[in-house]
């Protein structure tokens, strides 16, 4: 395993790779399923998921499961990145917070669809965009 | 390494599998045969997601869109 690339990555990325699988999201996904890289993502953003899922999607409990479930990311407690909530008012936008925080707590970049929201953050975490981490992975 | 109990079906069907292909280990068969298994689940939550795009009519732009609103929500609910 690549133990080198650790990475937080963002809702829009997993939105993107479950529309098309065969975007770059998705060869990013599959390096993760393949132990290449390593992907976590606070709690919000599988409450987030969720939430969207059975609110707007109308998904049953199981469909829900089988879509977030099947997701090869390590889910980040609250508790884990909650003492950088702080130093992550560097971003305006406060519902990303706790992807920074996150980001932080683990010493992890971040992957996002939506680099703008997270520039300020440049010199905390490396904000990376996709083509830039699928260069990065041999 | 590790012990686990299975039928003498499985073990016969793995045993051919590994003889089949070429494979020198177990280990790695069952590997290969543990992310085939992930890259299934992968594809068919895929296949739920858009179906449900479909029966909804929300393309991926307001899919975001809606996903931010729930975003802004969690963040009031949770740490504001």
């Amino acid at each position: 395993m690549n133990g080198s690339i650790r990475i937080v990555v963002d809702t829009n990325v997993y939105y993107i790779f479950l529309y098309k699988p065969e975007s770059k999201a998705g060869r990013i996904i599959n390096h993760a399923l393949e132990n290449k890289i390593k992907i976590f993502s606070p709690d919000t953003v599988k409450e987030e998921m969720s939430r969207l899922l059975i609110r707007d999607f109308k998904f049953k409990e199981d469909e829900k499961e089988i879509i977030i479930d099947s997701l090869p990311v390590e889910w980040v407690d609250k508790e884990v990145y909650k003492d950088q909530m702080e130093k992550a008012c560097i971003i305006k936008h406060k519902p990303d917070r706790p992807i920074l925080a996150c980001a932080l707590a683990l010493g992890c970049g971040i992957l996002t669809a939506n680099i703008k929201h997270f520039k300020p953050a440049r010199n905390l975490a490396k904000i990376w965009n996709i083509d830039e981490l699928l260069n990065s992975i041999k | 390494m590790k012990t686990i109990g299975i039928s003498k079906k499985v073990h016969k069907d793995l045993m051919n599998l590994k003889l089949e292909y070429g494979y020198k280990k177990t280990d790695v068969l069952l590997e290969e045969m543990i992310k085939d298994f992930k890259k299934e689940r992968l594809l068919k939550a895929s296949k739920i997601f858009r179906e449900g795009m479909l029966k909804k009519k929300l393309k991926l732009k307001d899919v975001i869109k809606k996903s931010g609103d729930i975003r802004e929500e969690i963040y009031n609910e949770w740490f504001d």
